[in-house]
């Protein structure tokens, strides 16, 4: 089991839906095959927003909704080079057992040739990936949300380094430790 | 089919690793070799089942070889991904079986060391398949000039744990898909072969199966020794839900972590079987009762409850105890040690009361599954020399006396040392209960055309059935998994699928056999059939995955069409087995634990889903409620004969959406109320009255179901109205249904209680109206978890 990297933790701001997408957007340009994120929030904190973002810049078409019931969905599309890349979306929120998640093949998807992002992805602690970035959505106020991400593992540390260089991002170092 | 042509190819193939290796060869019999006619690579992330058909009946056709000229088939065992080996494995037995032709196994890794040696790679080679997790299957071998010596057994193991016992240096040769994640973290210790060689490779396959031709361990002529059904995976671990429960249960106080509601009582959670027997893994909490045993029956060889609670969570271990139903009293145990491909029995005892009753026998059965999974496959022990009785009941099983072990107990007898195969039981359905129903005698000698085998593998069930032209059922087969799935509380994916493989032969073998004593016939064969139709969704893609590729094989070797079927649409068709007569238009309730749904048939074959659950279905919110109230495994019946005893009025539980005005139900916040219920009730200290809660929330269900399907029946303006689903069996849900329908007008069909829950009779129907309709599905076909009922597929 990995210590959650406390070094790095960085913050971003969004005011609306779009400022959310937009961020959503930014970390397409550095996300590769067996990037894994985990989504965690309250429900209507925005998790899905940020995936539909991700999914408009992986030039998907296709409406991204949760996949609450089917716990994975999901689609073709392309990286910032126009490689082709799956973005593959779970939401772990309605699993009861970890055990079901054999049955979806959690493994072989998060190990396998697209990037992933896990809505609820620290429910169970058994189905935490090896290596990943963890992004947590406070809400504050009717369209306010605070961004806490940190990574875990070697590639997602060097994939938060690049992310949070990209002016766009608007990352800024936590001030505080890392509190969770 | 020709059967005069030479039988003189074989096939091969493995699809351990999301990539499809193929060799197709000819047999000389003369010289035990298999010389390679043509190799296939291809990529196949995830897509296994749709493109390894596709791929290999163009290989053969490029090399103009027929179906009949194919003498054996040989497939990768892996170890590598679960359902990656599943397909294969699927694929390989539908083949073997209708073809009637050996099945020979080969492991995944001696694949791509053979494939190392056959490009000139000769020293130590290590394989290092991505087992995923950070963990690899690693192998070691030395290839020679005279080929490959395998060095290790197959296991799983940490990636850091394999480096840190590798030798820095440059010697090794290395290969595997592992490399491709870890080949940083490995470079150290030996010099990588080129990663063309890193894959499964069709020559590889081939000289796996030769090599096991020449040192005796097959022979791809030998139908009876090579019979498919028992051929199976290597999967080195058991699965999530079983490694979670050994660590549970090696807790001094297991608690019921899952549904966090945990009561006091009797917590059944298995089923007792006829002779009221519970089988169960070994828990710490019968440490005492296991000590108590072992002082009274092994005298100063006895272990204490401490030596025992060591035991039980080590991972390369298996321990199973037996309870007397009634009493709850611990009666027999048995452990095992998997150390390198072998077993040791470590423990094997029974009360003296209970023996003679196959107690033992079934315990060996048990820890020699787990054994299996583990990666064993043969069996030791220690017997003392004096003992008779013991020695022959293992010489029945297939032991042999290696030797004395002088003054190994500790009164100073020699201890017998005795081997032999794993003793699992090699039943063709795998130790599950087979139910057949073939109706009454048919004395016609040729069988009303078509012939259609179905197959339904969706869930926790694997079924066959056969069907004639007239409509009429030929055979109706079941295995039930049941048993295996109780002790968790419902159906866990991973033992549904290494159910599915073990039965699928022997289910679909008996339903042919029952089919021909039904035909007066000495013999229905595979090739006897005019089409095979299989379930493909929805349900659990591990399980549907197992009878979808099985299906296709079967039919592609006969080289007749495989029908996809979608579950529901069967459910809808069981009707016709209560009421031939019955046509639509009409409205259907579905309910089973995995579905909650209206339906309006406008025809067959054209739906409309009214309405479904927003969240959980009927048969998971019963399974639940009964889990809370620590009732047992599946939660339908257990419910129901209780609230045969309550008032259903006794407490007021919601009736989510009763009146929305649409179709839609939500059972989730019923299933919170109920536990609601129990805790305000416990935290009170009053008494729980089982009986009211159950009719109580059975009521709150019923009320739901049958003011929608009301309103439905009103808004389409049907004149009939059935009902589907494992639900359907529930007695009071029967009654409230035959009351509205009375009411209305409206007739009401209700098909019999066996054909409520899954079958393949159902499947055989619609498979026979599709046959007619010529609407066949392609050698792609795959397994798929959701598919909604109004599209037309």
């Amino acid at each position: 089991m990995h210590i959650m990297d406390s070094e790095r933790t960085y913050i971003a701001h969004s005011h609306s839906v779009e400022d959310t997408q937009r961020l959503a957007a930014s970390l397409v340009r550095y996300v590769q095959a067996q990037d894994v994120v985990l989504l965690d929030g309250d429900l209507g904190a925005g998790k899905t927003h940020f995936v539909q973002g991700i999914a408009h810049a992986m030039g998907i078409h296709d409406e991204v909704t949760s996949p609450t019931f089917t716990i994975l969905l999901s689609y073709p599309g392309i990286d910032h080079n126009g490689a082709s890349l799956t973005l593959n979306h779970f939401d772990l929120y309605r699993l009861d057992d970890p055990a079901d998640l054999d049955d979806i093949g959690y493994w072989e998807t998060l190990e396998g040739p697209g990037v992933s992002f896990i809505e609820w992805g620290h429910k169970f602690a058994s189905c935490l990936p090896f290596d990943y970035l963890d992004i947590s959505i406070d809400v504050i106020g009717e369209d306010d949300r605070v961004f806490t991400i940190c990574a875990c593992g070697d590639r997602a540390r060097r994939l938060l380094a690049a992310w949070a260089q990209d002016e766009e991002a608007r990352l800024t170092p936590s001030t505080s430790k890392n509190v969770r | 089919m020709n059967q005069n042509s030479t039988r003189d190819i074989v096939v091969s193939f493995d699809t351990a690793n999301e990539y499809i290796a193929l060799g197709i060869g000819t047999l000389d019999a003369s010289t035990h070799t298999i010389t390679c006619l043509d190799t296939v690579e291809v990529a196949a992330h995830r897509a296994s089942n749709t493109k390894l058909l596709p791929t290999l009946d163009a290989c053969l056709k490029r090399n103009a070889i027929e179906h009949d000229r194919i003498a054996c088939v040989v497939c990768g065992r892996g170890p590598g991904s679960f359902t990656g080996v599943r397909i294969c494995i699927a694929t390989a037995k539908g083949m073997a079986s209708a073809l009637e032709v050996p099945l020979i196994g080969v492991s995944t890794l001696d694949a791509i060391a053979w494939y190392l040696w056959n490009n000139n790679t000769r020293g130590q080679a290590l394989v290092l398949a991505d087992a995923m997790r950070h963990e690899v299957y690693p192998v070691s071998y030395r290839l020679t000039d005279e080929g490959i010596t395998r060095l290790d057994t197959d296991i799983v193991r940490g990636v850091q744990d394999e480096a840190d016992h590798l030798a820095e240096g440059s010697s090794l040769i290395i290969a595997g898909d592992a490399l491709k994640k870890y080949g940083e973290l490995f470079a150290p210790f030996g010099t990588f072969a080129p990663d063309t060689l890193w894959m499964p490779h069709g020559e590889g396959l081939l000289l796996a199966a030769q090599a096991a031709w020449r040192d005796g361990t097959a022979d791809p002529f030998d139908t009876l020794r090579h019979d498919p059904a028992f051929l199976l995976p290597i999967y080195t671990r058991l699965s999530d839900a079983e490694e979670h429960e050994r660590t549970r249960l090696a807790q001094p106080s297991p608690r019921d972590l899952r549904s966090g509601v945990q009561l006091q009582g009797t917590h059944q959670d298995a089923c007792a079987d006829s002779e009221q027997l519970i089988f169960r893994p070994l828990s710490a909490s019968s440490g005492d009762s296991v000590a108590a045993l072992e002082t009274e029956l092994m005298g100063s060889d006895a272990w204490n409850q401490q030596m025992i609670c060591d035991e039980l969570p080590r991972k390369d271990r298996t321990w199973w105890a037996a309870y007397d139903g009634s009493s709850q009293h611990l009666i027999a145990y048995a452990g095992g040690w998997i150390v390198d491909g072998q077993m040791q029995l470590l423990k094997i005892a029974c009360v003296p009361a209970w023996r003679r009753q196959g107690i033992a026998r079934t315990l060996l059965g048990r820890i020699a599954s787990d054994a299996r999974d583990l990666g064993a496959s043969t069996m030791t022990l220690e017997v003392r020399r004096s003992n008779e009785g013991a020695r022959a009941f293992y010489t029945a099983l297939g032991c042999e006396f290696q030797g004395y072990r002088p003054g190994y107990y500790s009164d100073g007898e020699d201890a017998a040392i005795m081997s032999g195969p794993l003793p699992v039981d090699d039943h063709d359905v795998a130790g599950m209960e087979l139910l057949f129903d073939c109706g009454g005698e048919q004395g016609a000698e040729d069988p009303h055309r078509p012939l259609v085998l179905a197959i339904e593998s969706s869930c926790d069930e694997t079924a066959a059935a056969i069907i004639d032209g007239d409509g009429d059922l030929l055979s109706d087969t079941v295995a039930s998994q049941i048993d295996f799935h109780a002790r968790f509380g419902g159906v866990v994916p991973e033992i549904a699928s290494r159910k599915h493989i073990e039965a699928i032969c022997g289910v679909t073998q008996v339903c042919l056999e029952r089919a021909a004593a039904r035909l007066k016939r000495s013999s229905l064969r595979w090739r006897d059939l005019d089409a095979v139709a299989v379930t493909y969704t929805p349900g659990l893609v591990g399980a549907l995955v197992v009878g979808v590729a099985f299906a296709k094989a079967a039919a592609w070797a006969c080289e007749i069409p495989v029908i996809g079927v979608n579950h529901l649409e069967g459910h809808l068709f069981a009707n016709k087995i209560a009421q031939p007569g019955i046509e639509p238009p009409l409205v259907a309730s579905l309910v089973s634990g995995g579905h909650t749904m209206l339906v309006y048939v406008r025809e067959w074959g054209s739906y409309e889903v009214l309405g479904s659950t927003l969240d959980d279905a009927v048969g998971e919110a019963f399974d639940k409620v009964a889990k809370a109230l620590g009732l047992g495994y599946p939660g339908g019946p257990i419910i129901s004969q209780l609230a045969a005893q309550g008032n259903p009025k006794a407490i007021h539980f919601p009736r989510a959406m009763m009146h929305s005005g649409d179709y839609s139900f939500s059972l989730s916040g019923l299933k919170t109320a109920v536990i609601s219920y129990i805790h305000q009730t416990e935290q009170k200290g009053e008494d729980l009255c089982l009986p009211d809660i159950a009719a109580s929330f059975q009521a709150a269900v019923i009320d739901v179901q049958v003011s929608k399907a009301a309103h439905a029946i009103e808004q389409t303006h049907v004149n009939e109205f059935c009902l589907g689903g494992g639900v359907a069996a529930n007695p009071a849900l029967r009654a409230a249904y035959e009351r509205m329908c009375k009411s209305r007008g409206v007739r009401l069909t209700l098909p019999p209680v066996s054909a409520c829950t899954d079958n393949a009779a159902m499947i055989a129907l619609v498979g026979l109206d599709r046959y007619r309709q010529q609407r066949y599905a392609s050698l792609d076909l795959d397994a798929q978890a959701h598919c909604d009922l109004s599209d037309p597929y």
